[in-house]
């Protein structure tokens, strides 16, 4: 059973669509990596979820069953622009928000204490919020948002002014969070975490889902007809080939239309040319969100 | 509901911890200590009770029968030989005022009164004073001193309230009385305007630093509304209590040492009663209608602005006061105490004179159908523009949203 399923939801602002009859799904153990340009729908989409705003149409089920109050308790948001109580000490802001989860304030103190060892806050615990640094604040929240052992985290934008150690230690969180069973659906602009952590993608632009899939298969879709080849020697003439550059250590060949990577290959080894590395072109995740977005522009 | 509880948790440690709140609280009392700590300094200083020098009026009587009873309560009586002595002694400063008996004064019974003050009509202690010891001069050949003393002071009223059932009712009227309830209304408007600050300002903090998303990704908006009105509800009753508890434990110091009007306030029980009723649903119907506009304000100046109109709403009966103190049900007055914005104040003032128990029954169903629809409504408005960062929605918008809930 999918952890959550957004199916065909929109929402509407006065005579404009924000939200387009989109849908997805993801299943429990798996990162989601929802992307889109600035103003797309994602965080309407993620209000819409959370059952902040209601849509206007379409559903969200949380494992199977239409979000309700109940469904609240199930979630971990972390919202992208975020803040807390400048004068509550970490201990107590993380106690207060994990029983607004439903938790008792008993289980939600050593459940906080136990999270805050793993992000070696532990000696901050009694300090106020706002002697926090920026990146102390941000790992708090993280904290807040997975406490209570959520089902399903919204993580947006989650590495926002972490330096690169306590980066790694929250892509290690995730990982582990994925390796428990939790879904995960992981908003960034950061196309590098999302290709190093996401099981599947989903990109949204002006309020429509214009990609959704494996990330294994939209990179499949997407490689292009460019090989990038390193030999000893010159390669020589190659049929089905459109054109070829040659750069100090390797060659762009491009193919012509019909023609495999296989077909190539084997006029190499035939030729007994010795082969350092022989590789399609994938273009990044990055590319591709530059090509959808330019396309729809 | 659990969830509410702890939001009611937080609303309230957040509150008392406030600074300005334990400054407002603590500082009335302090204030009422400190007035008696002076008082009660003065009067040390100056040796003894403070000395209230009885004002002198001179007179010339010119019949030739008014030589007695020149001690009274209010003023001394004495007299001249010729006008000119007299104005001599005023101009001097040893009298305050001098008056001519004139020789056909019993035929005309007019007097001329000579004074340094310009005043709209003559003290009143002077007034009696000259009266009465014309009266004790005018019939003391007549009557008894006894017959004196009735026709000076006809009578002494000592009121007893009944109700319907013949029994003595609850509310006795009186200054006490009075004081009670206006010292009530005030504290609620008082209460209402800090805590509405607090609630605004809370949550328009909360919209601009995106708690709002969290608590509204784990509550839902009818829990959160409801949480912070009654956390902070239950803040504003702890000061009330600490305000009345303050104020039965000076009063006792205040009358013994200062006397007069503190003399004269007691604590009817019933009337307390009916007033924290009021206090809490007043209140509790304020703070909803704070916290939609908290929802709909930008900013926290916004928000002042935009509830100034609810805090007219609910001062409106001090402004009508010329009907409340005349008491009786007037049809303003019954008006006022029915329409749930005005009834809290209208019908604390009005406990201090009497008013129909259909009236205060009428009153607080109203007032709790009110609450419930207001709740209802602001979690709407709460909803649909919290996540408006940085719009205000115009007339229009408002009004579809409350036909839509």
């Amino acid at each position: 059973m999918p952890a959550v399923e957004v199916v065909d939801v929109v929402k509407t602002y006065g005579d404009k669509n924000v939200v387009d009859r989109v849908s997805f799904s993801v299943e429990q153990g798996q990162i989601l990596g929802l992307i889109g340009p600035n103003g797309a729908g994602k965080t309407t989409t993620i209000r819409m979820m959370m059952d902040i705003i209601k849509p206007d149409a379409g559903e969200v089920r949380i494992l199977g069953n239409s979000f309700g109050e109940e469904s609240k308790d199930l979630v971990g948001y972390l919202p992208e622009e975020r803040g807390l109580y400048k004068r509550m000490t970490v201990l107590d802001t993380l106690v207060y928000f994990g029983t607004l989860k439903g938790m008792t304030p008993a289980n939600a103190t050593v459940k906080a204490e136990k999270w805050l060892g793993r992000v070696n806050l532990s000696a901050h615990r009694r300090k106020k919020m706002e002697e926090m640094s920026h990146g102390m604040a941000q790992l708090i929240q993280i904290v807040a948002t997975v406490l209570h052992d959520p089902r399903l985290l919204i993580l947006d934008e989650p590495f926002t002014g972490l330096d690169p150690v306590n980066m790694q230690l929250v892509k290690e969180i995730i990982a582990e969070l994925r390796g428990e069973g939790k879904a995960i659906i992981l908003s960034t602009h950061r196309m590098n975490e999302v290709e190093a952590l996401c099981d599947t993608v989903f990109m949204i632009n002006k309020g429509k889902g214009v990609l959704h899939g494996a990330l294994a298969d939209i990179k499949r879709r997407f490689r292009g007809n460019t090989l990038i080849i390193e030999s000893d020697g010159p390669l020589g003439e190659l049929r089905g080939v459109a054109s070829v550059k040659t750069e100090a250590n390797h060659s762009e060949v491009v193919m012509a239309d019909g023609t495999t990577p296989q077909q190539i290959l084997e006029q190499l080894v035939a030729r007994k040319v010795a082969v350092m590395r022989f590789e399609v072109a994938t273009p990044s995740l990055n590319d591709i969100f530059i090509q959808i977005a330019g396309e729809n522009r | 509901m659990r969830k509410t509880f702890f939001i009611i948790k937080h609303e309230f440690r957040g509150m008392v911890k406030r600074t300005s709140y334990i400054v407002t609280t603590l500082l009335l009392p302090l204030v009422g200590v400190l007035g008696i700590v002076i008082y009660n300094l003065v009067q040390a200083l100056s040796g003894g009770a403070v000395e209230v020098q009885v004002p002198k009026i001179g007179y010339i009587d010119q019949v030739g029968i008014f030589s007695e009873a020149t001690q009274q309560p209010g003023a001394e009586l004495v007299a001249y030989q010729s006008a000119d002595g007299a104005k001599a002694d005023l101009i001097k400063g040893d009298i305050k005022e001098y008056f001519i008996i004139p020789g056909d004064y019993i035929a005309k019974g007019v007097l001329e009164r000579f004074s340094l003050q310009t005043e709209l009509q003559p003290g009143e202690a002077s007034a009696t004073a000259i009266k009465d010891f014309l009266i004790a001069n005018l019939l003391k050949n007549e009557v008894s001193a006894d017959i004196t003393a009735r026709v000076q002071t006809p009578y002494a009223l000592e009121n007893t309230v009944l109700d319907k059932s013949g029994n003595v009712a609850e509310g006795q009227g009186g200054f006490g009385a009075y004081i009670i309830s206006y010292l009530f209304s005030l504290l609620l408007l008082l209460s209402i305007f800090t805590a509405s600050g607090f609630l605004l300002q809370g949550l328009v903090e909360e919209k601009e630093n995106r708690v709002m998303e969290v608590l509204l990704s784990s509550v839902s908006s009818r829990q959160l509304i409801a949480g912070k009105v009654l956390g902070l509800g239950a803040a504003g009753l702890v000061q009330i209590a600490i305000w009345l508890v303050s104020f039965e434990l000076l009063l006792p110091f205040a009358s013994s040492s200062i006397g007069g009007l503190f003399a004269s306030i007691s604590f009817p029980p019933g009337i307390i009663a009916i007033s924290l009723v009021y206090f809490v649903l007043g209140y509790l119907l304020f703070g909803i209608l704070m916290a939609g506009v908290g929802a709909i304000a930008p900013t926290a100046q916004m928000g002042q602005q935009m509830s100034a109109i609810f805090s007219m709403m609910a001062a409106l009966p001090f402004f009508l006061i010329v009907f409340i103190i005349q008491g009786g049900d007037h049809i303003v007055n019954i008006i006022l105490s029915l329409f749930p914005p005005t009834a809290p104040l209208t019908v604390m003032m009005r406990l201090g004179q009497g008013i129909p128990l259909w009236e205060i029954i009428t009153s607080i169903v109203l007032l709790i159908l009110a609450i419930l629809g207001t709740l209802s409504l602001s979690a709407r408005i709460f909803r649909t523009f919290l996540l408006m960062y940085g719009k205000t929605p115009n007339f229009r918008d408002v009004m579809r949203s409350l036909r839509q809930a």
